[in-house]
């Protein structure tokens, strides 16, 4: 039976794939036309503002005018750079979210189903790469691939040749990127449990079957999902884009945008057709995605999976802790350890080789200057503000969207996707040309250069991944428990309280941690929109790099990291320990390793059959 | 639906701004600086304490700032600007963005190189000058003896695999750095001459950080980039030395400048009047404890000394017209025949 149990596991344990009818009544048509008017006024409209410019380039000139010109569309097509530069972003994004997602798969599966030793650890350093600031992860790489670094000193030129290339490029990327697809296969293993995997191998599957026709086949939206974010996160990078694939000459398009925007006069009409191309990309991928995953039901959260004993690894056990050990090493500790060092290395500018002691002075001077600890306070407060609202209105959207196909749902959620693919100097603009409108000032609204405009953008730019992994948390979910609940009388608000955020509490802790920690360390939207006088975190770091005070710069990189990093996994924690409490379901190891809990419902269960 | 979106912007509006909205009606004086020098926060503050008006200041990168100071054309919040590098402000000043034909209350104070620096129009106003691209030697690798004095001594066999620089695409002051020896030695001969450095295995690192890592640890001897960065190294006892070839060296001035349509023209004048007068608005500039490497800078005017002597720079002043038209293409050329 176990092996049979692909084709109609989609649908089989959930009963019923039943699309809902679109829903009806004031509450849901008031829930959408909110949902909407969210998306499209933090995401839609301020794209859209930047975006038209590549046919309108004086939409907001002085004085404005609506006459259109192809100068920006023909300067792209025309410019070979530009179309290599696309070439290259296509490519490069395709590879690293197919590498990205095999690693996220592995880790997700070795810590989630199986009884890998210190899953914990690895769970945690998975999310500290997650949490960790690019910035971090890429002066680290930088260091150690450049001509005369580590890998230079230790293997010789042969391997800074390899990794100073696009397959370099790839690997650095996928290293940092893999995370994303980590945690969202972590999601779907969870609902699914240890019991699949036990029932197909008792009925004598081989582990390639196990994957092949049951677990990979039940993951495709996570999998999918995962695999998408972590392709558009490469479109909109640009940290890697201007070091490591500029000294490759790897050509990347984020890097065409900036450098149309960071030169005087600033052309806003090719970086706007340059944008294009990367929306081009992600709504083809969303198609693509959309051909896999198509309508299917993908109910894993039936109630009786149990996981009581995990996937035993046997004789390869401490092979893949080694493997495991060995990723994370690379993609974390390296280049985090290089910029502690850095940060205890008395003054020098290079901080990290002058000699002398180890020193805290660089830490004192990190709490001494102006903005620094500040700074940090400010962000911290950003943070808290936007991963909130970015949860709520991640609830809101999501809620709407789960039963609205309608065409207006499809073009909002393109656009949402495309949010995370523009980088994120083209979302700053666009706020800025968006919110500066002259008339604004009438009606109270001329929120630039306040601080409403930049937590807008912050939520604006977390509101993609809230939306996209709280879906696929939702998905999970049986349409029938949900019937039940309506036949029996339950409102909206009833269903959403007792039925929809209990079952998914642990996708909207992570979602709150991701949003959370990509406020803390946001740069490009924030140098921007930052109110004047007011300085974020990683505007303040970046002053002090700009000053060459390496020394400070890193200091303060370190403590913001590590507040952040306790922060963040003191509060897995707290959910997973407030579950346990709650429930009673001491006897489960894998939700203490990975701190993510899957709390039951009360009352609905047993839907098997 | 529409309906929605309205009530939504305006509770979520209307809750943010209103407390922003009132400290900007409360404050009679308030200027906006953008700014992309170390010393813009130190600056700012002096200013507030001499004369009460309150700065709210925007540090970011010259990139971002000439991205957000574009963006705001149609309703412009900043009052001053202040970058290194003339190019920008040149096009801007051309553009009739900046203020125009005012002069500042101690324009007596400019030294000669500052008079130099000034436009006719008085559309900007330099505030100091650095060099792109000075020499700088680890001097645990090379004796003084055998440091090199001119551009042409990088090119010797003894130097192979041993000069690194930064990647113009990448590091803001090498463009005016490789423009500079484009002007020095005319275009073809000063492509040569980075062919001729590639071929004596020059190193290319993404910015100055990297570089001078590359210099400490040994990977390299010799690097050229930024001297305010080489001598910040110097003076914070890292075993150093910086020398300016006799051929000259590339200027990169760091100018500031009054928006045409400031929201507050009278503090913007101020500002500026300050940071040019006495020892007060000059000498914070030189807080190097605040500014880093930014305050080695060679001063403008006549009330300051430099905090470091620059020994036997001859400057080159590179048109900035003339760099600005050709940097797509000249850093394009750099990275296909260099970096590679």
């Amino acid at each position: 039976m176990a092996l049979h149990i692909a084709p109609q596991a989609e649908t089989a344990p959930g009963a019923t794939p039943a699309r809902l009818r679109p829903a009806s009544g004031v509450g849901f048509r008031a829930l959408s036309g909110v949902a909407a008017a969210s998306v499209v006024v933090l995401v839609v409209l301020p794209l859209l503002a930047l975006l038209a410019q590549a046919v309108l380039p004086n939409l907001f000139g002085a004085p404005p005018s609506l006459a259109p010109s192809a100068v920006g569309l023909k300067s792209l097509l025309s410019d070979p750079y530009m179309l290599s530069s696309g070439v290259n972003s296509l490519l490069l994004s395709a590879a690293t979210a197919i590498l990205a997602t095999a690693l996220g798969i592995s880790i997700a599966y070795l810590v989630v189903l199986t009884d890998l030793p210190g899953r914990r650890i690895v769970w945690g350093l998975v999310w500290l790469i997650l949490i960790s600031p690019s910035f971090l992860l890429a002066q680290g790489w930088e260091l150690l691939l450049a001509p005369g670094g580590l890998t230079h000193g230790l293997l010789g030129g042969v391997l800074t040749r390899v990794l100073l290339s696009p397959v370099g490029v790839m690997l650095v990327l996928s290293l940092k990127l893999f995370p994303f697809s980590a945690i969202a296969v972590a999601s779907g293993l969870e609902g699914l449990g240890q019991d699949v995997v036990h029932a197909a191998r008792m009925n004598g599957a081989r582990p390639f079957a196990v994957w092949r026709r049951i677990l990979l086949p039940l993951l495709t939206p996570a999998i999918v999902s995962g695999a998408l974010i972590v392709f558009a996160e490469v479109l909109s990078d640009f940290g890697v884009a201007a070091t490591l694939a500029q000294t490759a000459n790897f050509p990347l398009t984020t890097f065409a945008i900036y450098s149309a925007l960071e030169q005087f006069p600033v052309n806003f009409p090719e970086a706007a057709a340059t944008s294009l191309v990367l929306v081009g990309a992600v709504v083809l991928a969303q198609w693509g995605q959309r051909a896999i995953v198509g309508r299917r039901a993908f109910t894993t959260r039936w109630g009786g999976n149990r996981t009581l004993s995990p996937v035993s690894l046997g004789r390869k056990r401490p092979y893949l802790l080694a493997a495991v050990l060995l990723l994370l090493t690379v993609a974390f500790v390296v280049p985090a350890a290089t910029t502690v060092a850095a940060s205890v290395m008395p003054g020098g500018a290079a901080g990290l080789v002058t000699s002398g002691h180890p020193t805290l002075a660089n830490y004192a001077a990190a709490l001494r200057i102006p903005y620094g600890a500040d700074s940090f306070g400010t962000s911290l407060i950003y943070a808290v503000s936007a991963a909130t609202i970015g949860v709520l209105v991640g609830l809101l959207v999501t809620l709407a969207w789960r039963r609205g196909r309608g065409w207006l749902t499809g073009i909002l959620q393109s656009f949402l996707t495309t949010a995370i693919a523009v980088p994120g100097i083209v979302l700053g603009a666009g706020y800025i040309f968006l919110w500066d409108q002259p008339v604004l000032k009438y009606v109270g609204l001329l929120l630039y250069g306040t601080p409403a405009a930049l937590l807008l953008a912050y939520v604006a730019g977390g509101l993609p991944y809230s939306v996209r992994v709280a879906a696929g948390g939702i998905e999970q979910i049986p349409t029938s428990v949900i019937t039940a609940a309506r036949v029996s009388g339950g409102s909206l608000l009833t269903i959403v309280r007792r039925i929809i955020l209990p079952m998914t509490r642990s996708t909207w802790v992570r979602i709150w941690l991701m949003l959370f920690a990509g406020v803390v360390f946001e740069l490009p939207v924030s140098q921007l929109l930052y109110p004047p006088g007011e300085p974020t975190l990683a505007v303040s770091i970046l002053h002090q790099f700009h000053n060459t005070e390496f020394g400070t710069g890193a200091a303060l990189t370190v403590m913001s990291t590590a507040a952040v990093a306790v922060l963040s996994l003191l509060l897995l924690w707290l959910a997973q320990g407030r579950t346990r409490g709650a429930k009673g379901r001491a006897g489960a190891p894998v939700r203490e390793a990975t701190g993510l809990a899957r709390p039951q419902i009360r009352g609905v269960k047993g839907e098997e059959a | 639906m529409i309906g929605g979106a309205a009530a939504v912007v305006a509770l979520v509006a209307g809750t943010l701004s209103a407390g922003a909205g009132v400290a900007h009606a409360s404050q009679p004086q308030v200027l906006v600086v953008y700014s992309a020098q170390g010393y813009d926060q130190a600056e700012a503050t002096a200013f507030q304490k001499a004369t009460g008006i309150k700065v709210e200041l925007s540090d970011m990168s010259t990139g971002p700032l000439l991205a957000k100071v574009a963006a705001e054309k149609q309703n412009p919040q900043w009052d001053v600007i202040w970058f290194d590098g003339n190019g920008a402000m040149s096009s801007m000043n051309r553009q009739g963005m900046l203020l125009q034909g005012w002069t500042p209350n101690d324009i007596g104070n400019y030294n000669p190189l500052g008079l130099s620096l000034l436009p006719p129009n008085h559309g900007f106003f330099p505030t100091g000058v650095t060099a792109a691209g000075a020499l700088v030697y680890n001097t645990k690798l090379v004796s003084a003896n055998n440091a090199p004095r001119t551009w042409q001594d990088l090119l010797k066999p003894e130097f192979r695999n041993a000069v690194g620089m930064n990647n113009p695409a990448i590091s803001g002051p090498t463009y005016p750095l490789v423009a500079g020896m484009f002007q020095l030695m005319g275009v073809t001969r000063g492509m040569n001459y980075f062919e001729a450095l590639k071929r004596n295995g020059l190193k290319i690192f993404p910015t100055n950080g990297n570089t001078l890592q590359a210099l400490l640890n040994g990977t390299i001897k010799i690097a050229m980039f930024q001297d305010s960065a080489e001598i910040n190294a110097k003076l914070s006892g890292d075993p150093v030395n910086v020398i300016y070839p006799t051929a000259g060296v590339t200027m990169l001035p760091s100018d500031i400048a009054i928006n045409a349509k400031a929201p507050d023209m009278s503090a913007a004048k101020r500002f500026v009047d300050f940071v040019l007068s006495g020892p007060r608005g000059q000498k914070v500039m030189q807080d190097i404890s605040a500014a880093g490497s930014d305050s080695l800078f060679q001063p403008v005017t006549k009330v300051i000394n430099p905090l470091y002597v620059r020994k036997g720079v001859k400057w080159n002043v590179v048109s900035p017209v003339w760099a600005g038209t050709n940097e797509a293409s000249w850093t394009q050329w750099f990275t296909d025949n260099i970096v590679r």
